[in-house]
């Protein structure tokens, strides 16, 4: 027993250490572009006399760099009059130009089309534009979207393996969890989610899994309890890099309890979850709320809270986001004499494809208060289905 | 228990790891997996890009006095852009092959190079003859190779011409240097400004090119390359006998004043008066811009492409055709020549007109593909508007009136220094003939020219000019056909030799002539039963007037 304790404090210091390191690591993209030697322009006046205008603002530069093609509306150039296989996009369609953040664009323009799995009509800009140079024109091209009530894809944040994020999405995940101690327990579940208007996303939960027998032999493909939810966004704000949501959630009775599959009753699950960009490539999820079961002799009702801290990296700065996290998961029964069952969940997030839609989370939940709960291995494989098939952008 | 707890573990490892790897491989040079469904290894083995790659940048230019210059509206509306389109082309491909069966895929491989150079010099990059007709129609064109050669003469071929044999003999029909070894996402292209290096990332990007500046490609022998065209006389067996100065207006331009004045590009590319940029995509202004225009004289096939442009799979937009139509034409009548009367009197019984026909081209006028002439119209009237003679009046099948060779295959109109009767018509042409003397439009067939009184470019001396250009038949003894100019005297009997007569003459251009096109029905294949229709369909306007002249005579 007391191995066990130590083996714990130490994994707890392991995610100490790890998430120091989250929140510390450099983050090297600040710093690639160089400065731009062109970034002025000679204007030609009818008389045929040359003079110098840098071009200044973001329209001046998007005018020069990217209205050939994109248009000077933001609608994008007819494909036939530039002979382009690919149509550019439109940047006023709000739920198209407002879904990514700025540092893909930028990494696009920069990098050319290839560099996130699109098309090489998308030249790359390399150093003829500045990192500066590239933010003004990303400025230009936000205001192509006069509608405000699309949250921004900078909020947009890392999905932790446990807690939710407040950001309406259009993704697909495939989570999978392994219980590594006592009998074997393997659970899955398919979350489907999709966003409907600026600000909603109604989302699916299809729970499947596979448990070790008595003898064992492993019987496997149980329907879980299947879960149905809407999510709204409440607040957001760019500026303050916050993101406020609530979410209704109903969690159908369709598992086999006597084998562990189901609680055997409906629950409702309302939750909020709120969203915070940090200094230096962190973030921040809070998520709360409670479960309250409709047949209380099936279970009680249980208050939740979890936390989610973490850090984007880039290695190279136009590559694969690595994204360490650790979560802090809360609950208790509310019932008198409950106790408070806290867990910690160390865990990687990275980007697998160049278009980075798709993504896999590979963690450990750690019970931290009681070590006779078992520890689990959580592994996810996330496709942003919005940005791309499953096999394009490789 | 353990077993299956490894597997699932190792699983979503093994899972990052390959995600790792895929990532890692980002380094590509040429960061594509598939070009018009060729994988990357044959996307590196490209030598050009369809000029569609260039024309998203290249394009939407316009001076800062509205005019528009875009490169790529302009070339796609030139007949450089319509080469592999051109019907007449495709015609006269198809006659030879023909008469010639034997042949065939020599004179398709030879045909493509000039006409499909892209689709040409990619297959001969692997050692393998280029084909014409597997790449048509152009407007069914599915494959790499079909795009390249319907692409005509691009972007990527004249900008990669390397120059080490420009002006050698060795660089004509088409052999100009092509780079065949370095793979795309490192290829050269040429142009005339200096690289600015930060913005040459643009370009690489998304065309796989790397950019050079040299001035070879503003050299007239760039243009030689291809409008250097000698082709090969066969016999019955589809044995050499003969070699044929098919086209040569670079020679000719050598044996003029041109020479030390104007390039070909200088002409057929016009210079730009504002600096502005070459690239919509944050180009920076360049001075002396030349258009990409390649305007030259043939506004019939123009206007046969625009007309037909369903079928024969034209890009440019009928407006675009419209106005290259039209800059075809002002240039032709503003640049190529000029008529003039030198003298004009009446002779008891005699009207006698001395005109003057001037050569303002830097070449013969007319000059490459023979089926081109130029001819004097001329018209005099007395003093009640009645036409008392006329030489040289078109007729709406595109025929000359009193031309011989229109009326019979095997005849011709001699050169004239003077005309006396309506029958004879002065008409500068080259007339070819096989090696029974017999008149002919068969290109592999003919081994000389019987007649080549093509106005002579200024400063052109036909006395020690090369075979290649000689002056042919009796104009070389016609002592006012000289460098730039020609003078016919026109000897008209007038019963009214008191009263005033008023003298017309037109100096009319036909880019193919009604026995070129005629000569082609004899076959019964699609092309050429295509090219007679839309010929005979548009033949009233398949000439224009380039310069004229009147006076009355008291």
């Amino acid at each position: 027993m007391k191995n066990e304790h130590y083996a714990y404090r130490g994994l707890f210091s392991i995610a100490v250490l790890l998430t120091l390191f989250a929140v510390t690591a450099a983050n090297k993209s600040l710093n690639v572009v160089t400065e731009s030697k062109y970034g002025s322009a000679v204007y030609v006046s009818e008389k045929g006399f040359q003079y110098l205008i840098p071009p200044v603002t973001g329209k001046e530069l998007y005018m020069q760099a990217c209205a050939n093609c994109h248009g000077a509306d933001g609608k994008g150039a007819s494909v036939n009059q530039l002979s382009l296989q690919t149509a550019p996009p439109d940047f006023t369609d709000c739920s198209f130009a407002t879904r990514e953040p700025d540092g893909d664009w930028i990494s696009i323009a920069h990098q050319g089309g290839p560099t996130r799995g699109f098309s090489r009509e998308m030249p790359a800009f390399g150093d003829a534009l500045s990192r500066e140079d590239l933010q003004k024109i990303m400025n230009h091209i936000r205001t192509f979207c006069t509608d405000k009530d699309w949250p921004r894809g900078e909020l947009n944040l890392p999905r932790p393996l446990v807690t939710e994020k407040a950001y309406p999405e259009d993704e697909a995940v495939l989570t999978s969890i392994f219980d590594v101690e006592n009998e074997g327990a393997v659970t899955n579940e398919i979350v489907y989610e999709r966003r409907f208007g600026a600000r909603n996303q109604i989302e699916i939960v299809f729970p499947f899994g596979y448990s070790e027998q008595q003898n064992g032999n492993w019987t496997g493909g149980h329907l879980g309890d299947m879960a149905i939810g809407v999510k709204r966004t409440l607040y957001h704000n760019i500026n303050s890099g916050s993101i406020f949501s609530i979410t209704g959630e109903v969690i159908l009775p369709t598992g086999d309890e006597s084998i562990g599959f189901g609680s055997g009753t409906t629950i409702l699950e309302p939750f909020a979850s709120f969203g915070q960009i940090l200094p230096m490539g962190g973030f921040l999820h809070v998520q709360t709320g409670i479960e309250y079961p409709l047949l209380r002799d099936k279970a009680g009702d249980e208050a939740f809270w979890r936390a989610a801290l973490g850090k984007r990296i880039n290695p190279n700065p136009w590559g694969t986001t690595w994204s360490p996290m650790i979560e802090f998961l809360g609950s208790r029964e509310l019932e008198s004499g409950a106790v408070n069952h806290w867990d910690i969940a160390p865990q990687m997030q990275v980007t697998l494809n160049r278009r980075q839609n798709i993504m896999l989370n590979f963690g450990v939940r750690i019970p931290a208060d009681d070590p006779s709960r078992d520890t689990r291995l959580m592994v996810y494989l996330l496709w942003d289905w919005f940005d791309g098939g499953l096999l394009e952008g490789w | 228990m353990k077993k299956n707890l490894i597997i699932i573990t190792v699983l979503p490892l093994a899972v990052l790891l390959l995600g790792l790897t895929l990532n890692l491989n980002m380094s590509d040079p040429l960061p594509v997996k598939t070009v018009h469904g060729m994988n990357l290894n044959q996307a590196r083995q490209l030598l050009f890009q369809s000029a569609g790659k260039c024309m998203s940048c290249h394009n939407n230019l316009v001076t800062p006095s509205g005019e528009n210059v875009s490169f790529g509206i302009d070339w796609r509306t030139s007949m450089m852009a319509n080469s592999a389109r051109d019907p007449y082309w495709h015609a006269a491909v198809r006659r030879e092959v023909t008469d010639h069966p034997e042949s065939q895929a020599l004179i398709e491989n030879e045909c493509s190079t000039c006409h499909m150079p892209m689709a040409h010099y990619q297959v001969s990059s692997n050692g393998e003859m280029a084909k014409v007709f597997a790449n048509l129609p152009a407007n069914q064109a599915v494959t790499q190779q079909n795009m390249l050669a319907i692409d005509g003469v691009s972007c990527t071929t004249c900008h990669q011409i390397t120059g080490e044999n420009f002006g050698e003999k060795e660089s004509f029909v088409g052999n100009f240097g092509i780079d065949k070894l370095t793979p795309m996402g490192e290829r050269k292209i040429y142009g005339p400004y200096p690289v600015d290096v930060g913005r040459s990332t643009i370009m690489h990007s998304s065309s796989g090119f790397r950019q050079a500046q040299s001035k070879h490609i503003q050299q007239s022998e760039l243009c030689a390359t291809c409008h250097t065209l000698y082709t090969h006389t066969l016999g019955p067996d589809g044995e050499v006998i003969g070699e044929l100065p098919e086209q040569v207006p670079y020679l000719e331009w050598k044996n003029s004043s041109f020479v030390d004045e104007q390039s070909c590009q200088s002409c057929h590319m016009p210079v730009v008066k504002d600096s502005m940029p070459i690239s919509s995509v944050w180009g920076q202004p360049r001075a002396e811009l030349s258009r990409h225009s390649f305007r030259g004289g043939n506004f019939f096939m123009l206007s046969m492409l625009n007309r037909y442009r369903d079928e024969l799979g034209v890009l440019a937009l009928p407006q675009e055709m419209d106005a290259a139509i039209n800059r075809t034409i002002n240039h032709l009548q503003t640049k190529s020549s000029r008529v003039f009367i030198e003298k004009a009197e009446i002779n008891e019984s005699e009207l006698l007109v001395a005109l003057a026909v001037q050569n303002l081209a830097g070449h013969k006028l007319p000059t490459a593909y023979p089926s081109r002439r130029v001819w004097i119209h001329f018209k005099v009237q007395d003093a009640n508007g009645n036409t008392v003679f006329e030489s040289g009046a078109v007729n709406t099948d595109g025929s000359i009136t009193g031309n011989d060779n229109d009326r019979e295959a095997n005849a011709y109109e001699p050169h004239y220094a003077d005309i006396t009767n309506e029958e004879q018509v002065q008409i500068y042409e080259a007339i070819l003939a096989d090696q029974h003397d017999e008149v002919t439009t068969g290109l592999l067939t003919g081994i000389r020219f019987i007649k080549d009184n093509r106005i002579l470019p200024r400063g052109f001396d036909k006395a020690t000019a090369d075979e290649d250009i000689a002056v042919q038949g009796s104009a070389y003894k016609d002592g006012d056909f000289i460098g730039g100019m020609d003078t016919v005297t026109y000897r008209i009997p007038v019963e009214e030799p008191f009263s005033s007569h008023t003298v017309t003459a037109e100096l009319i251009y036909q880019p193919i002539a009604y026995r070129w096109a005629q000569n082609l029905d004899t076959y019964d294949t699609p092309e050429t039963n295509s090219f007679v229709q839309y010929y005979d369909s548009m033949s009233d306007n398949s000439s224009v007037v380039l310069a004229s002249t009147t006076l009355t005579v008291e």
